[in-house]
């Protein structure tokens, strides 16, 4: 599809594939946006669930067309600042006239038109996260904001709020055994229930970095101005390479209890709904906020679901097992 | 009165309860089985008619009925995921003279 404002220079089209579905980057691709694309999206390797779904990027310098006035608007707060999205049932604007993208979700893919140029479209990431994103779950799939440890090929998701002890809690899985299959982010397909993992290595803050300095290995990590990194690809795990694609065994919802002994406990439905959401994210589409929430109920009613009590002593790994 | 969902609302149905989604304030809410009851027939069935429900359906006697299901349907407006549409049926008025509610 071609729009007015489209790029005018040497036309090229750029092609990652994302968990198996087929992402093109169509326009002028300055090497830094494509750094910043390659990096975070390009996930050749691995597939999840269907793989027929098309991502479609066009990259253009102005705004092609002014935004309808008829969309409902809203503003996330976001780390890097406001962003406002304005929405119809399932095409989106996100930004604004100078640098912002436009999402269409349509039956069997996505396009995505972004403007803006080279520099402000990379100062901009937020745009392409919440863009693919919504993409990605017009294609099945949910994301997970979780850290999710496996062992033979069987995962474990740990849930909770930022601070709730995520990281840490992986940690101290690996020192138990288990591989890494992410620190943060996950993509899971709710009907095999298979997940990868979306980041590429560990953030781990000065303390956490020395706590478990013998268990990451001989690489150097790199500091990222609050967090040191320590990417998978290279590190010497302790049991084993990270792994990528595993099949979701169990949900738990960290809790904190310094009084008491670490300890595995039920969760009821209603609160693993409540801790799935969390994770997941409320989509921006309708349409996509009521599959979310089918696949949640599927993931309930398939799932493992406990609460680890992190309070004193080992966390029993091997006794939640049994 | 009468009573509608906020069509925005997004729902997660598990065995007996719903959780409740308000994706423009991010706020969760769950119901239990009565409160499910009370969410699924009090558009259709009316407050009159629901109360005979729940206490059919949960044993429970009228007064106890009419006073939690009353809060509940205050807590579900106050926080926009039912919205009022009209004037409260006969009965209804009748009912909350009885109770000392005004």
């Amino acid at each position: 599809m071609n729009q007015p404002g489209l790029n005018s220079g040497r036309e090229q089209s750029t092609e990652l594939m994302v968990f198996g579905r087929r992402f093109t980057i169509n326009g002028r691709l300055e090497p830094a946006l494509e750094n910043v694309l390659r990096s975070r999206w390009d996930f050749n390797d691995q597939r999840l669930g269907i793989d027929s779904f098309w991502i479609r990027l066009y990259l253009a310098n102005v705004c092609p067309a002014a935004f309808p006035s008829e969309t409902v608007s809203v503003t996330l707060s976001l780390p890097s600042g406001p962003l406002e999205i304005r929405a119809l049932e399932s095409e989106f604007w996100l930004g604004t006239t100078d640098v912002g993208l436009h999402l269409r979700l349509l039956e069997g893919g996505a396009e995505l038109f972004a403007w803006g140029g080279e520099e402000a479209l990379c100062r901009n990431q937020d745009l392409f996260h919440l863009g693919l994103t919504e993409s990605l779950r017009s294609s099945g799939l949910m994301p997970m904001h979780a850290s999710i440890a496996a062992r033979d090929g069987s995962a474990m998701a740990f849930l909770g709020p930022s601070g709730r002890g995520k990281t840490t809690t992986l940690l101290l899985a690996l020192e138990a055994g288990y591989q890494v299959v992410c620190e943060d982010l996950a993509w899971c397909d709710p009907v095999t229930l298979e997940v990868m993992g979306f980041d590429r290595g560990l953030r781990l803050l000065p303390d956490t970095m020395e706590r478990f300095s013998a268990l990451l290995g001989n690489d150097q990590p790199v500091w990222q101005g609050d967090k040191w990194f320590v990417a998978y690809t290279g590190v010497l795990f302790k049991f084993g390479a990270p792994s990528r694609v595993v099949v979701l065994d169990s949900i738990i919802a960290l809790e904190r209890d310094p009084d008491g002994v670490s300890r595995f406990e039920s969760l009821s439905q209603r609160e693993a709904a409540l801790v799935l959401w969390e994770a997941s994210g409320v989509p921006l589409s309708n349409r996509l906020q009521r599959q979310t929430s089918t696949q949640i109920t599927t993931l309930i009613s398939r799932l493992k679901a406990q609460r680890l009590l992190v309070g004193t002593g080992t966390i029993p790994f091997t006794r939640h097992e049994d | 009165m009468n009573y509608r969902h906020n069509t925005n609302i997004v729902i997660t149905e598990l065995e007996d309860e719903l959780v409740l989604l308000d994706p423009s304030s991010k706020q969760m809410f769950s119901l239990n089985a009565v409160g499910r009851l009370l969410w699924d027939q009090l558009p259709s069935l009316g407050l009159t008619g629901v109360l005979e429900r729940i206490e059919a359906t949960f044993e429970v006697g009228a007064d106890r009925a009419r006073t939690d299901a009353m809060a509940l349907i205050e807590n579900l407006v106050r926080a926009n995921l039912l919205v009022e549409t009209g004037s409260p049926e006969p009965d209804e008025v009748a009912g909350d003279r009885e109770s000392g509610q005004a």
